[in-house]
């Protein structure tokens, strides 16, 4: 069992062995360090496809300044179905569409545990990123 | 348990030592219900060891209470996993197929009952978060509320909505978690048309079945929320619809 033990909340690890990011993109650092990173750009590695219990997983890395600014994962186009829900419309539940947002949150409900494949995707990006000497 | 445990007290009057005993209960809880432990009541109970009467009265409770809510959720919910057979080898080395796991149920009770250890210590205002199951009780600063973020199914650095907690707990199954592959106990075959599943109320040990149950029934999961009492759900749908009960708290 690991121990996060806490007087004010951390920033919630998003992966866990392989990198801490926060849960916006944004992340402090010195200034000569903000500025530099400031200079360079945004590059992108996909990870490879990898398959899962619940279809393909690609992950991709945005990387700047040396960091993993962002981290996207999908699912490949064409695994897209669409589903109804049997019978008529529900009036008791509310309906909308799901939104993204990144938000500061004192913690974060959802596996924070991820998925192999998404580890195994992941991994791939991050050799790619280290290849190109974009990652230490 | 094999997942991480962050405790987050605001109180300044409560010490680490509360927070020792905490881990101690949890430590407690892992070798009793483990099914990775072999001598856990648990697996015993699976070998053929130890009889129902002979188990402790927590795991008595335990066991009592997953049948609850086997009922409550028609099926859904059933830590026998699946109702097609799952084998274990018993001491005397015959395959039985009698193996239960009531891990998914213990999380949420474990955490219930630590929120008790530190509300006999005085606190008022903390939470506890077992791997994306989180139990709050006041808020981030006194008088005010905690903000549970819950992530989004797609993108994991996103967040799908926000919920004020003040005194409440928050659990979400998910298609990505690790490991854990909700299955539809009736059939042995994972769900098919939903992303996630949130469900808030009291007691975490209930939110969490109640969300693993929803998640289990696929696209039928929605309109059983409506029969939920004293509790609230927000479920994703595949096609990026969300359908949350009139009371869910959303900010």
């Amino acid at each position: 069992m690991t121990r996060i033990l806490s007087r004010r909340s951390l920033a919630p690890l998003v992966l866990t062995g392989l990198a801490a990011l926060p849960i916006e993109t944004m992340w402090t650092g010195g200034k000569a360090f903000a500025a530099a990173a400031r200079a360079s750009k945004v590059v992108t590695y996909k990870g490879s496809t990898v398959d899962s219990f619940y279809g393909p997983i690609q992950v991709s890395i945005l990387v700047k300044g040396k960091k993993i600014v962002k981290v996207k994962v999908g699912n490949s186009p064409d695994t897209a179905r669409s589903f109804f829900i049997q019978g008529q419309a529900i009036p008791l539940l509310v309906q909308e569409t799901m939104q993204a947002q990144s938000t500061k949150v004192d913690v974060i409900s959802g596996a924070t545990t991820t998925s192999a494949a998404f580890l195994d995707s992941l991994k791939s990006a991050v050799k790619k990123a280290k290849r190109a000497k974009a990652l230490k | 348990m094999g997942m991480p445990i962050q405790v987050d007290v605001r109180d300044v009057g409560v010490g680490e030592m509360v927070v020792e005993r905490v881990f101690d209960w949890l430590r407690h809880v892992d070798a009793t219900f483990s099914t990775y432990h072999a001598e856990s009541e648990i697996s015993r109970l699976n070998r053929g060891l130890l009889s129902r009467d002979g188990a402790t009265a927590d795991v008595r409770a335990v066991l009592d209470r997953c049948e609850e809510l086997t009922w409550e959720t028609d099926g859904y919910f059933d830590i026998r996993g699946s109702h097609l057979p799952v084998p274990v080898e018993t001491a005397a080395g015959e395959l039985v197929t009698s193996g239960i796991d009531p891990s998914g149920f213990v999380k949420g009770w474990a955490i219930d009952r630590a929120a008790a250890i530190l509300d006999d210590a005085g606190a008022r205002n903390y939470f506890i978060n077992a791997g994306g199951d989180v139990r709050t009780r006041g808020g981030a600063v006194p008088e005010g509320e905690w903000r549970v973020g819950i992530r989004h199914p797609r993108e994991h650095d996103m967040l799908a909505a926000v919920v004020p907690a003040r005194d409440l707990a928050v659990a979400t199954s998910g298609a990505y978690e690790r490991g854990e592959h909700i299955v539809d106990p009736h059939t042995g075959l994972p769900p098919r048309g939903v992303l996630s599943v949130t469900v808030t109320g009291s007691e975490l040990a209930t939110a969490d079945a109640y969300a693993t149950a929803i998640f289990a029934m696929g696209e039928a999961g929605p309109a059983w929320t409506t029969r939920l009492y004293g509790y609230e759900a927000m479920v994703i749908l595949e096609d990026d619809r969300v359908l949350s009960t009139r009371w869910f708290p959303k900010e």
